[in-house]
This record gives structure tokens, C-alpha cells and sequence, in this order.
């Protein structure tokens, strides 16, 4: 490990701590922008991400920064990494999306879409906590426009 | 010495019951960004999902969103399709094959497209294609139309044919103007018999109005 190895505290909504190689954090632009500003004292506080999706977080970040790991090796990693429940899925893409790490975002939009594609409207709205809103006629009279699509 | 990393607390997903997960809400931003990413088919049909769902996949920003993706694909040959009559004796038919086959598959199956109208011998032929949708003209009655067979839509549109009698031969092109943001068709009109360029009448029409 090199000297110059600087390493740099996360802390989740939970209060949990991580602490973590700079050049590992920065994958995260967020996290990046804040060090470039230098308003990095001690501690970065991460208000929109819990623990365990931090923990997943980390997880994908080491391993796309090992170093000499072959393309292959990491196809495999992400597609056992994408296998979590929609809810954790979720997790993720809010983590993401806020750390602003673009591929993270990327991938774990593009499982959403395999998983949702095949769907009917009824199981989506399971899927992502929607509410009905349409009566029966009106959501019949949408079904009607394009049937063949249902088929 | 390196820092302990501390791995927090471990909750293996599959500890916690179902029912009593609760499923983080993903702003509209986020909705946007997934929803952006499937084809066409699934879209129509989450049309139903919510009302917010509707507005959002039905909207103009969000349609032109969507093919730009589609048709700034990095793999081109992905999206390109061939489109071609064929002529049976009775009845024409619209068949459509991947490009990509073509070129890579040791036989190409061509699927019979859904035809949104009657269509006899006299056959809709397709003038130009362009975004997914294509210009169709039966000059016999002077009909044409804008079809889009992703959605399995059509529209009417009106007569473009040249005015004069003697212009009696025609060419028709058909393309998005990006700068405009405009589907035009653009009319080459002349005379088969003189065939001098003085007599080449040259129009451009607009579809802005039309489709909007």
C-alpha cells in the first residue's frame, strides 16, 4: 500500500462509518466534486443512503477497482450483483443516483427494464408501490387503444 | 497501517420477509430514466399503470426522448429493419426482417406485419421511411398516408401531386427536417416527354401541422 493511500469516512443515514480509499470513493462524482472543493474535513455525511445499500455500494465499487480483473470476471460479478430484491434493486438506484455514479445507475436501470418488460400493468404497480387511479372504464378505454400490445 | 474497513451491519437479502419490506419510491426523474430504456410494446401497455404514467409516457418530450435513443443506438444495426411488399394475388402484404439478419443469419425470417387498412392489389407502395415511420401512396386514387407500424397507427394525409397536367411524372422523398423538428415530404415533379430541367418543379411540403 503506498503512502500516499488517502482514505476518507462515509457516514450513512443510520450512522453507520465507512471508511474507504479516496480513490475508490471517487467513482462516486458526488463524493469527487466534494474533494475537488476541498469541503472534506473529516467526515462525509451521506444522508440518503442507509448502511446495507452502502455496504452493497462499496462491494461493486472494489471490485470495478481491483486491479488486472478481466472483462469477463466482472460480467459475472455484476450479474450476481444485480440478483436482490426489487425493493433493494430500488435501494440502489436511489444510492446511485444520488452518489452520481453514472454506471452503477446504468446497470441497475437497465435490470429494472429485463425485469419489468414482461410485466402487466397490475404487477408494475405492485412492483413500484402505485396506486390505481383510473376507474375500470377509463383503464379499459386506455387497454382498448392498443390491445395488441397486451397480447 | 490501512484503516479497518468497517462493513457495517450485514442484512442478507433474504432474511427479511417480504410483506414487511418497504419498497423505496423512486422520484419521477428516476421512472423517467427506466421507462426511457424499454421498446415500444411494453410501453403501450404501462400506459394503463397510473394516471401519471400515462401523462408522462404520452407526452411529446418524453416520445422524442425515446426515439432519439432508439435511433442514436450505438448499434445501428440493431434498429435498422427492411421494410417490403408482397404482392400475392389477391392481397399485399407488408413483411419486415432486422437488417442485421441479413447480413449475419444463415436464413432470414421475415414477419408479416400488421396492416392497419384494407389493402388490395393495387397495393400501398411505401415511398420513403424515416424514424419508424413510413410514407405510403396508392397513386391510382390518390391516397396517402403516414404510417407508424410500432404502434400500429396510421394518419390521413392530404393530395401531394403536381398541379400541372404536363407534369405528369413524380418522385417522392420523404425525411425529418432536425432543425425544423418537421417531417416534410418533398415532391420532384417533370415532364416525361421533354424531359428539359427547366421544367422540374420542385416541392417541399411540411407535416408540422398535421401531426402535432
Amino acid at each position: 500500500m503506498s503512502s500516499s493511500t488517502k482514505f476518507l469516512t462515509l457516514k450513512t443515514c443510520d450512522d453507520k462509518k465507512f471508511v474507504l480509499d479516496e480513490a475508490i470513493a471517487v467513482r462516486s462524482q458526488t463524493i469527487k466534486n466534494m474533494v475537488e472543493d476541498d469541503c472534506v474535513s473529516n467526515v462525509i455525511p451521506l444522508p440518503n443512503v442507509d448502511s446495507k445499500t452502502m455496504t452493497k455500494v462499496i462491494e461493486y465499487w472494489k471490485k470495478h477497482s481491483e486491479e488486472g480483473i478481466s472483462k469477463d470476471m466482472l460480467m459475472d460479478f455484476d450479474k450476481a450483483f444485480v440478483k436482490v430484491h426489487h425493493s433493494i434493486l430500488h435501494a440502489l438506484i436511489l444510492a446511485a443516483n444520488f452518489l452520481n455514479d453514472k454506471e452503477m445507475l446504468d446497470m441497475m436501470c437497465q435490470e429494472v427494464v429485463d425485469r419489468i418488460k414482461g410485466k402487466t400493468p397490475e404487477e408494475i404497480r405492485k412492483e413500484f408501490d402505485i396506486k390505481n387511479d383510473f376507474t375500470p372504464e377509463e383503464e379499459e378505454e386506455i387497454r382498448k387503444e392498443n390491445a395488441w400490445a397486451f397480447e | 497501517m490501512e484503516p479497518e474497513f468497517s462493513n457495517g451491519t450485514q442484512f442478507p437479502s433474504n432474511s427479511v420477509p417480504d410483506s414487511i419490506l418497504t419498497i423505496p419510491v423512486l422520484p419521477a426523474e428516476l421512472i423517467t430514466e427506466i421507462l426511457l430504456r424499454l421498446p415500444v410494446k411494453p410501453l403501450l401497455k404501462f400506459r394503463s399503470v397510473s394516471k401519471s404514467w400515462l401523462a408522462l409516457i404520452s407526452s411529446t418530450k418524453f416520445i422524442k426522448t425515446h426515439l432519439n435513443l432508439f435511433v442514436n443506438n450505438k448499434n445501428k444495426e440493431d434498429t435498422h429493419h427492411v421494410l417490403f411488399l408482397d404482392v400475392g394475388e389477391e392481397k399485399c402484404n407488408y413483411k419486415e426482417c432486422p437488417l442485421k439478419s441479413l447480413f449475419h443469419d444463415s436464413v432470414t425470417e421475415a414477419l408479416e406485419m400488421d396492416f392497419p387498412i384494407e389493402n388490395d392489389i393495387h397495393g400501398l407502395y411505401a415511398m420513403g421511411s424515416c424514424n419508424g415511420l413510413v410514407y405510403l401512396a396508392r397513386y391510382c386514387v390518390g391516397y396517402y398516408l403516414l404510417w407508424i407500424p410500432t404502434t400500429r397507427k396510421y394518419k390521413d394525409l392530404p393530395l401531394f401531386r403536381p398541379r400541372s397536367e404536363k407534369h405528369k411524372c413524380a418522385a417522392y422523398g420523404f425525411g425529418y427536417d432536425e432543425l425544423h423538428d418537421d417531417y416534410k415530404i418533398v415532391l420532384i415533379s417533370y415532364n416525361h416527354i421533354i424531359r428539359s430541367s427547366d421544367d422540374v418543379v420542385v416541392k417541399v411540403y411540411s407535416l408540422k401541422r398535421l401531426l402535432d
